[in-house]
């Protein structure tokens, strides 16, 4: 297949994959421990559509089930898919940067500066709601971009940031940030359930309200990325390379990771951290389409919102009436992939 | 419950260190059941009438609406007698079983196992998740929450019409008659909570007479213990106050934070050990712990810490068993 | 009046930091020859090298590509004048060599738009060049380190540049692919008459391939010259302090040096 002709495929494949999310996600709404039969789900989301709302009698259907349908599993679908995808597309961008396949989006001490954020609001007990947010989610917001912040100039001489610096004072303060946490929570054990409680990540409480919220953070980060994504490439193949092909490195890393972490940040701050989607997704699908981020890249935002969308149908199925944390099934689905991974590594370099 | 602050302690050290695995930690409330045994209790099931009608109040719904205010300060109005009722926290199910109102209980949280009813009844998650979608196809015109919840997930519930009534955990038994009269005017049983606060009043009283004037034994509360780490019921807490109403000299009075240790222990060597039938099973035989005086010579009680830790009307119980086992022989 | 394609460096000082590298550099490179940056270890031919290529940043008024300096000009501009390949070369991801190739065409692709017959075309023409039309499809990861250094060529040939810089392209190679990496090089030179500078290591193959040499010793340009004038065992023993024996090679005419021994301290000179 000629070098355009290929590219065309892929992109077939993605209005394919698109079509196969939606499917997924419209299955999503009709599993869940309360039971509300096929045909019920089928007429309460045929009364909210325009046009046919008319036609379809929901009488003798239950108010609170209309409510689950449309207040709860609805949200949290669309909720799943949009952070999903960003956390996939945020890990794929973020291994070009890095020219590292472990990258990840919280290799830049996000996720710990999220996690540091809820504690400090949970232990002051703000209680105020911030654009329809819980003040911890928009602590979460404020401690993770305050992290990359840091970040960003510990690892800055002059306009040059070198990726190695990046990722090891990313290292360095997520340390410290779990560290200032662990201390936090030995001072006010009172508070201590609720800040694992946040750390843990979960959907289990969806809203318009956060959706809202999320996508002015995540399509513009999104669109940042996605138009870098040549550049990406290019950077991925070395800094000093990309320059000399006409690439403007820093202002393109600026930018990049600067969406990154906006997006990370957002995903965090409503949904806490959930590991592995930006690990292992971009990795899955580089085995499947290869590396070229103009591909990878929108595979990625599906292939992120697909997998964590069934996650966390799984988590809220699977051990009725409790629901398991979804970072637990990601973790589960995530770890022997990663081992993989790494025995693949191994014997190619043998 | 404060036990489960030891295993807490571990799995948050494993949330925060190896934060992409963070899932790990959320087996651990599952698996920890609760210390209290219904059977060990004293009177407190007694108390309980049976389910029915409140004797003392009209028949029908002629209080409503009524508007009340909870610890957050938010007014909640009742426009009639609630029927469909979730609590979530134990504290609060204990109370509503203690009014008869245990059949308007349609959910509960995985922590309320007392009475042994409440376990008959729909478990809509624990403290780290509710399962929204359970609660909202329970189609409660009611919430109580006591225990830990998540402003989000409030919010979500008040946004689609249900109240929620939420109580804070109390520093004093005053904290608490008010919480149970609170919630007696809400399930329109005023007249049994006003018999259940004159009960628990009487019983506090009993326990103040009888050790007025008796030296004070000094006592350690075992919260925690041996690997999970050495906390105790500090100056600051609930418990502490009522080791003091019942005329124990609690040796960690001056400090706060729950935390202590077992050097500070073995310095200290109080003359008597209280703590559940683990803790004073795991004293009778670690080494440190055993070689404390209290431990050697047998002054170590058990104490089913539910009747301390969980703010009901088994509470005045509590304080009578601290006081049976603080001075024996004082109460008649 | 500059010459068209040609590049100027005139009075280039470069520090890093406190550390000053380059020192008063003066040098010009012509269409149609290739020039040689030899020298020891750490004289700074690299250093220098960059600093044509804009990858570190030179002062203003130091480098000039025709008459312009490069100061002034877009990395995209630049891209389309000077092609770079680099030292090393380790990619981690899993490109297919024409992915590789074709990235060379990016000063010339839009934001958005796809490649065009255009600059397909000129990448099939980049790869010919480079010897490896075969290996289009082939993943970078899976062929050898001669097959690379040529996909990297190809890729800076697909640029259109005018000036090709080139830091040890041979290094690393056997004995067949140095010289065929190095008649390629000329090649650009004398049939398309691009501006070939190339940091060499090795003195014969730069006696054998440049039509000109700079030396460098120390952040300066020692000698500067044709290799017959410059790769003297007085200036060679000078500037790399070995003792050496330079013949005339008999097929080019070209010197040949035969290294002998270093001059090491204590190892005794004569």
């Amino acid at each position: 297949m000629s070098y355009l002709a290929k590219r065309k495929f892929y992109y077939s494949i993605l209005l394919i994959s698109v079509i196969v999310l939606l499917l997924l996600g419209i299955f999503s709404l009709f599993v869940g421990t309360a039971n509300i039969g096929f045909l019920d789900v089928c007429r309460i989301l045929a009364s909210k559509l325009p046009g046919i709302q008319k036609l379809v009698s929901t009488d003798n259907i239950r108010g609170s089930s209309a409510d689950i349908i449309i207040k709860l599993r609805l949200p949290r679908a669309v909720l799943v898919i949009l952070v999903g995808s960003g956390l996939a597309a945020v890990g794929a961008a973020m291994q070009s940067v890095f020219r590292n396949p472990m990258a990840e989006p919280g290799i830049l001490g996000l996720s710990s500066g999220a996690g540091l954020g809820a504690t400090i609001a949970i232990v002051i007990g703000l209680d105020k709601t911030v654009l329809g947010l819980s003040a911890a989610a928009a602590s979460a917001f404020i401690g993770a971009i305050a992290t990359v912040f840091i970040v960003y100039n510990i690892s800055r001489t002059g306009h040059r940031i070198s990726p190695t610096v990046l990722i090891l004072a990313g290292t360095a303060i997520s340390f410290m940030n779990s560290a200032v946490i662990q201390l936090i929570m030995i001072f006010r054990r009172d508070r201590m359930d609720y800040i694992i409680m946040w750390t843990m990540g979960s959907f289990s409480s969806p809203s318009w309200n956060k959706i809202a919220v999320l996508l002015p953070f995540l399509l513009p980060g999104l669109a940042v990325i996605l138009f870098h994504a040549r550049d990406l490439n290019i950077i991925s193949t070395g800094e000093e390379t990309a320059k000399t092909l006409g690439v403007e490195v820093e202002r393109t890393k600026k930018f990049v990771l600067a969406s990154c972490s906006i997006v990370t940040a957002a995903c965090v701050a409503t949904s806490g951290i959930i590991g592995f989607v930006g690990l292992i997704i971009p990795h899955l699908l580089r085995l499947l389409v290869g590396t070229d981020q103009r591909v990878l890249l929108p595979f990625s935002i599906v292939g992120g919102a697909a997998f964590l969308l069934v996650c966390d149908t799984l988590a809220r199925v699977a051990a009725p009436p409790a629901e398991i944390p979804v970072g637990a099934i990601t973790a589960v689905f995530g770890s022997p992939f990663f081992i993989a991974l790494l025995i693949k590594g191994k014997r190619s370099v043998m | 419950m404060r036990r489960k602050i030891g295993l807490f302690t571990i799995a948050a050290f494993i949330t925060v260190l190896v934060i992409a695995f963070n899932a790990c930690a959320s087996n651990v409330p599952a698996e920890e059941s609760k210390q209290g045994k219904p059977d060990d209790t004293s009177a407190a099931t007694s108390h309980a009438p049976e389910n029915g009608e409140d004797a003392g109040q009209p028949a029908g719904n002629s209080n409503y609406p009524i508007a009340v205010t909870d610890s957050k300060g938010r007014t909640i109005r009742l426009e009639n007698e609630p029927e469909r009722i979730i609590s979530i926290g134990p504290d609060i199910t204990e109370i509503i079983f203690a009014l008869g109102k245990g059949d308007k209980l349609v959910g509960r949280s995985a922590f309320c196992d007392y009475p042994p009813e409440a376990l008959e009844i729909t478990a809509v998650g624990d403290f780290y998740e509710w399962n929204l979608e359970m609660i909202v196809s329970l189609e409660p015109d009611l919430i109580f929450v006591s225990a830990m919840n998540t402003e989000e997930n409030e919010k979500k519930l008040m946004d689609l019409g249900i109240n929620i009534i939420f109580i804070n955990k109390t520093e004093s038994f005053g904290g608490v008659y008010e919480t149970i009269g609170l919630i007696g005017k809400v399930l329109n049983s005023e007249t049994r909570s006003e018999e259940i606060i004159s009960r628990m009043k009487n019983d506090v009283e009993k326990a103040k007479k009888a050790v007025d004037g008796l030296d004070r034994p000094s006592v350690y509360y075992v919260v925690g213990f041996g690997e999970y780490g050495d906390y105790t019921a500090t100056g600051e807490t609930f418990i502490a106050k009522m080791l003091d109403m019942a005329g124990g000299a609690n040796i960690a009075a001056d400090i706060t934070g729950w935390s202590y240790s077992l050097e500070k222990l073995m310095e200290k060597d109080p003359d008597i050990i209280i703590g559940s039938e683990d803790a004073v099973k795991y004293f009778r035989e670690a080494s440190g712990y055993k070689e404390l005086s209290a431990v050697k010579e047998g002054r170590i009680y058990a104490i089913d810490p539910d009747l301390l830790e969980i703010q009901g009307p088994r509470l005045s119980d509590g304080l009578l068993e601290l006081v049976k086992i603080l001075h024996p022989g004082s109460l008649q | 009046m500059e010459a068209k394609n040609a590049v100027d460096v005139k009075n280039l000082d470069f520090s890093y930091g406190d550390r000053k590298v380059l020192e008063e550099i003066c040098a010009r490179f012509h269409p149609g020859m290739v020039c040689g940056l030899l020298g020891p270890n750490g004289s700074g031919k690299t250093t220098l090298l960059k600093n044509i290529a804009a990858i570190l940043k030179p002062q203003k008024n130091t480098v000039y590509i025709n008459g312009t300096d490069i100061t002034d000009m877009t990395a995209n501009e630049l891209a389309r004048e000077i092609s770079v390949v680099p030292q090393n070369t380790y990619i981690e991801f899993d490109f297919s060599v024409q992915d590789i190739v074709m990235m060379g065409r990016a000063p010339y692709i839009k934001r958005f738009s796809s490649e065009s017959e255009e600059d397909i075309e000129t990448a099939q023409w980049a790869m010919r060049i480079a010897g490896i039309e075969d290996l289009a499809e082939r993943s970078i990861k899976n062929i050898s380190g001669g097959e690379l250094q040529r996909v990297i060529i190809a890729r800076a040939l697909a640029q259109r540049s005018n000036i090709i810089l080139l830091d040890e392209p041979v290094s690393q190679l056997d004995i067949y692919h140095q010289l065929s990496i190095m008649e390629t090089v000329r090649t650009l030179a004398y049939e398309y008459g691009m501006t070939v500078v190339t940091v060499l290591h090795d003195l014969n193959l730069a006696a054998e391939f440049c039509d000109y040499i700079y030396l460098l010793k120390d952040g300066v340009i020692a000698y500067s010259g044709k290799p017959k004038d410059v790769l003297t065992y007085e200036i060679i023993e000078e500037v790399y302090k070995i003792v050496c024996l330079v013949y005339e090679n008999p097929a080019s005419k070209k010197p040949h040096i035969v290294p002998v021994r270093s001059m090491q301290e204590g190892n005794g000179s004569c």
